[in-house]
């Protein structure tokens, strides 16, 4: 036993380590996004003055790890054997259910999925794994300490201020602990310095809700969640205050069960949705603006299921700014998934910070910084974001403030001295490939208005309607003039297009575009533009297969046009939105 | 071994505080950068130590202080002054400061051009002041606060963490304290949204009040207390926000309706002080002897018939700019006389708000913007002065910046007035205090000052509304809470 059941936890700790290091990369960076550590005094004592602060600080500190994700898993695999190695002690017996604990925290952090937007608490997944792994050492050391009731109450004193909840937790565990024996006077007293102290230090030291004084380090979220998401925190809690009651099970039972119930945690409440992987991936690729790398993201998860908007976005940025637009974009599979959360996840509030700097409109992504601070605190993201707005926007001090706020994280020093540059010598922007697209977007009259948090609706009412424009911004808005599929916005951004981009070749997208329009409507002039003739031959032959195969069914047509248009614009027309129905030719 | 370490840490606290100014350096005649920058400054003979960091890189640092007699000398980069020590030097007098730092290439001292602290009078002790991220519709975490500004005390006196759920959907925002004549005995703020209501503290009594009325377009709005009866003068305003796209204020805060009321407390009454439709009335405040309310008002652009007005405002912001009026009023009987236009700030394509007399009713200090009516948005936003003698305005150039200049507070004496301005990083309301000279012109301004003189610089939350007061808020913010949450809402007759 001793031989086999470390090399079955090691090999699912090193299994473990390599699904999150590599499926759930995208997930992970997005948490190290999410957060904040930096390296200063201020920082560390504005962390300490809230109860738990010791814990929250070292979450930080360690969730900033998951910028390489397979520190950060490394990390944290070793912080499950740690803690796996302290609940066999707590439990007395060998066994691999130890890593129950580890288990669900794990469970707990990979398996909130789009609630990552909602979570008020910082660092959520260190906190619990972390707070497990003081919790049990708590109740290790209550078990050798000779004054019981003493060192109960120190462990709720001082245990409160620095770990918070879970230090309650330890109360109550230390005091089951002694249940083993059938001692049960030390439980009154635990139970009393459960209500007692958590209240008193939020009376004394803070201003919150009395009512929050037993969530401090538990998870709560914006306008509430499904209670799924507390099933891994409410069995690992019942386990390292109940698990040392357990009795040892046979090698049998083992064997057998015990690693199917870790696996079926883990695999149970992980998010294995496929888009929202996508779309973390595709966010973290925007922001280091890798845009291979956001197509890559996009091409593998819509080969899986249907695109989400947000998706659709992400690629439509990605295949601007490789200058494919034209050519490639309706190779795509295109979608409108919905995405698969219990609450509302407003698109501003996920993807505004990213969409609508890179197409033009800084304040507004300085705006959503902002609220997402607001509402569940600072992130590297926004100080990344509202640096570069205020780079954008010549904003010298402002953008000073932010990037020396960066100076102190630990990954983004170096991003942080690169913009240096720009707020010194704007003039540099215009030839940087980050801030010059931007800068050729954001030209044009200023106008008031309100996202009301549709970031896609908001950005097509721009680019359709907006009139001052440069030779970028019509590139820009002649995709999506495409992207709607009528004729009536089409025509106008193309002439727009054509003119300020002085066109000698068409990208073969639109030639398509145009000559369905064309077609279809015959409402514009198209004899003298130089069409390829292998676009136009394919044309004819659409046009004998429409004929041939007309579109009364779309649903039953789709697989056929799929098969043989499906890389062109004229299967985009008809069988997205089932735009077929409108038009019978 | 913990001996020891007592020994060593001590040992280097008190080279700290022992610091010798070196005996040969050269005087390379320019000045010394400090952040914040207190360099020749008028300040009030009870202000707290003015912390600073030396911005310029050398090996050592020694900075010396003379006052009259005295002389103290501090070493390292940071300059903190010890309370104590620091009030000995400000009796005393002018306070003359001179920094020492040794370069790193040579090894040589360098003594550079010293620097003036002149202590004037008093300022009222205690600044009251909103804390607040500086997000749009979101909000979570916003505190009333008063800083001792005789010291580094800081305390909030109401916290909507103590009230609101937010994550069962029922936030809380906070706004709008504001005190009687300075002083703490008579005070209010307004809670909105969940437990929403105006909280009034009045002849030691809590109460909270639904202004509300359906003749009024919103809750009472900005206060004015009047300075010698039980009436507060509000503004109600139906509030919009919007977002421009290429421009350096990222937002415009509008009203699409504002009004004036008056509410009398004893008689728990709500009276119409103005609403012409035609206009919008806003930010009232009072002359010092309670007979004149000054206020501002636009013309309302005329909205087509058929068009929203919401979106037709938003379409034409820019046309919309605020003129000072003022209205006579009789306490006694409550009747106001015709409205008289103080400033004429539209016909200069300008726009006043905030007016706010000082306490000798000789002079009225405001906000002139390009337009509108919430200038802490607005970059070009600038303080601006009248004598109401001779009712000649002019900017306040030696306290304005390239920045926000907006909310100001005049001292119960007339001599400092406090106010709001964004010029340290373009984001971020700081508070900043100047003293008003007999010559009608005001001193170099200073930011208040601070225990850790980087704190400003790395706090991502806004000082709005600073309000002064010679007492500190009786109230606990826990007090305060348990009334928020169990208060019962009193309507107002009308």
């Amino acid at each position: 036993m001793k031989t086999s059941k470390p090399d079955i936890s090691i090999l699912l700790l090193a299994l473990l380590w390599l699904l999150m290091s590599t499926f759930g990369a995208g997930y992970l960076s997005q948490l190290e996004a999410n957060g904040l550590f930096l390296f200063s005094w201020d920082f560390m004592m504005q962390k300490l003055a809230a109860p738990g602060g010791a814990l929250a600080y070292l979450a930080v500190l360690l969730t900033q790890f998951f910028h390489l994700p397979w520190l950060g898993s490394l990390i944290w695999v070793l912080l499950c054997a740690l803690c796996g190695r302290l609940t066999q002690k707590l439990t007395g017996h060998s066994s691999l259910l130890s890593l129950f604990p580890a288990a669900c925290a794990t469970a707990a952090a990979m398996g909130l999925g789009y609630m990552i937007f909602k979570l008020k608490l910082p660092a959520h997944a260190f906190t619990t794994l972390l707070g497990a792994i003081c919790s049990v050492a708590l109740v290790l050391l209550y078990r050798k300490s000779t004054h019981k009731i003493p060192f109960l109450c120190l462990m709720a004193v001082l245990g409160y201020p620095l770990i918070g909840f879970y230090s309650l937790l330890a109360v109550l565990g230390a005091a089951m602990s002694d249940a083993r024996s059938r001692n049960w006077k030390n439980l009154p007293a635990a139970i009393a310095l459960i209500a007692i102290v958590p209240i008193l230090w939020v009376q004394l030291f803070t201003t919150t809700r009395p009512a929050n004084a037993y969530l401090a380090l538990v998870p709560v979220f914006t306008n509430g969640c499904s209670w799924i998401y507390y099933v891994p925190y409410c069995l690992m809690f019942l386990f390292i205050v109940f698990g040392q009651l357990l009795p040892a099970c046979s090698n049998r039972i083992q064997r057998v069960i015990e690693p199917a119930v870790l696996v079926l945690m883990v695999t149970l409440f992980w998010t294995k949705d496929a888009n929202f992987n996508a779309e973390m991936r595709m966010a973290r690729a925007t922001d280091s603006m890798q845009w291979e790398k956001s197509l890559k993201a996009y091409r593998r998860a819509s080969t899986l299921k249907e695109p989400t908007r947000i998706m659709v976005l992400y690629r439509n940025l990605a295949l601007i700014r490789l200058g494919i637009e034209g050519d490639e974009c309706f190779n795509y599979r295109d979608g409108s998934m919905k995405q698969r959360t219990p609450v509302h996840i407003s698109e501003s509030q996920q993807a505004g910070r990213q969409l609508f700097i890179h197409f033009g409109l800084p304040n507004y992504t300085y705006r959503w910084c902002f609220e997402n601070n607001a509402e569940t605190g600072w992130s590297v993201t926004d100080l990344r974001y509202m640096a570069m707005c205020s780079i954008v926007t010549e904003n010298r001090n402002t953008a000073t403030k932010y990037l020396d706020i960066l100076q102190k994280t630990l990954f983004y020093r170096r991003w942080a001295h690169e913009q240096w540059q720009y707020v010194q010598t704007p003039q540099k922007m215009e030839a940087s490939a980050t801030y010059g697209p931007i800068l050729s977007l954001t030209t044009g009259k200023n106008m008031l208005g309100n996202d009301n948090t549709l970031l896609e609706i908001y950005l097509n009412t721009r680019f359709l309607t907006e009139p001052d424009r440069s030779p970028e911004f019509c590139r820009v808005a002649m995709l999506w003039a495409a992207l709607s599929q009528k004729s009536r916005y089409f025509w106008p951004a193309f002439n727009n297009y054509a003119a300020s981009n002085m066109l000698t070749e068409i990208p073969v997208q639109y030639q398509q575009a145009m000559l369905l329009f064309n077609w279809m409507f015959n409402n514009a002039e198209i004899g003298r533009i130089p069409f390829d003739p292998e676009v136009k031959q394919e044309f004819f032959r659409f046009q004998k297969f429409f004929e041939q195969h007309p579109i009364e069914d779309p649903e039953k047509m789709e697989k056929l046009y799929r098969k043989e248009f499906g890389n062109t614009y004229y299967y985009y027309y008809f069988f997205h939105q089932n735009q077929s129905l409108v038009f019978q030719k | 071994m913990k001996t020891r370490t007592l020994i060593m840490t001590l040992a280097a606290c008190l080279l700290a505080s022992c610091a010798k100014v070196p005996a040969e350096f050269q005087e390379p005649g320019n000045a010394i950068q400090i952040m914040p920058d207190y360099k020749d400054v008028t300040v009030p003979s009870n202000i707290a130590p003015l912390n600073f960091y030396i911005m310029s890189d050398a090996a050592r640092y020694v900075t010396q202080f003379k006052a009259g007699s005295q002389s103290y000398t501090r070493r390292g980069r940071t300059v903190a002054i010890p309370l104590r020590r620091w009030r000995s030097m400000l009796s005393d007098g002018p306070i003359s400061v001179q920094v020492f730092a040794k370069s790193p290439e040579d090894g040589k001292w360098v003594g550079y051009r010293s620097f003036s602290i002149t202590p004037s009078s008093e300022i009222d002790r205690y600044v009251s002041y909103r804390q607040i991220p500086p997000s749009y519709q979101q909000y979570e975490d916003i505190r009333l606060r008063q800083r001792d500004m005789s010291s580094f005390h800081d305390r909030a006196f109401y916290s909507n963490a103590m009230v609101h759920r937010p994550a069962d959907g029922q936030g809380q925002c906070v706004n709008c304290h504001s005190f009687k004549n300075y002083g703490t005995d008579d005070m209010q703020f307004h809670t909105r949204q969940y437990k929403g209501g105006t909280i009034i503290y009045h002849d030691g009594k809590l109460r909270m009040v639904n202004i509300k009325n359906p003749a009024t377009s919103s809750f009472g709005v900005y206060p004015a207390w009047h300075p010698t009866h039980d009436l507060i003068a509000y503004s109600t305003n139906s509030t919009m926000q919007a977002f421009h796209t290429v421009n350096d204020n990222h937002i415009e805060v509008f009203d699409s309706e504002s009004d004036l009321i008056l509410y009398d407390l004893k008689a728990n009454r709500v009276s119409i002080v103005s609403n012409d439709p035609d206009q919008l009335e806003c930010f009232p405040t009072w002359s010092p002897d309670g007979k004149m309310l000054y206020y501002v008002s636009a013309k309302c652009p005329k909205v087509p018939e058929g068009a929203d007005r919401t979106e037709y405002l938003a379409s034409v912001y820019e046309q919309v700019r605020y003129d000072i009026f003022r209205k006579s009023f009789d306490p006694e009987t409550k009747t106001w006389g015709p409205a008289e236009k103080v400033f004429d700030a539209s016909s200069q394509n300008r726009s006043a708000t905030l007016p706010r007399i000082s306490p000798d009713g000789k002079r009225l200090m405001f906000t002139l913007g390009e337009w509108g009516v919430f200038h802490i948005w607005h970059k070009d936003a600038d303080l601006y002065m009248m004598d109401l003698e001779t009712m000649q305005a002019r900017a306040i150039a030696e306290i304005n910046s390239q920045d926000t200049e907006s909310y100001h507070s005049w001292s119960s004496n007339g001599e400092w007035v406090i106010f709001g301005s964004r010029r340290e990083d373009g984001g971020f309301t700081r508070l900043f205090i100047t003293h008003a000279n007999q010559d009608g012109t005001f001193s170099k301004p200073f930011t208040l000052p601070q225990r850790d003189p980087w704190s400003n610089t790395h706090m991502l939350t806004s000082y709005s509304v600073p309000e002064l007061t010679g007492a500190p808020v009786r109230l606990s913010a826990r007090k305060l809470t348990r009334f928020v949450r169990h208060a019962d809402v009193e309507s107002v007759t009308f």
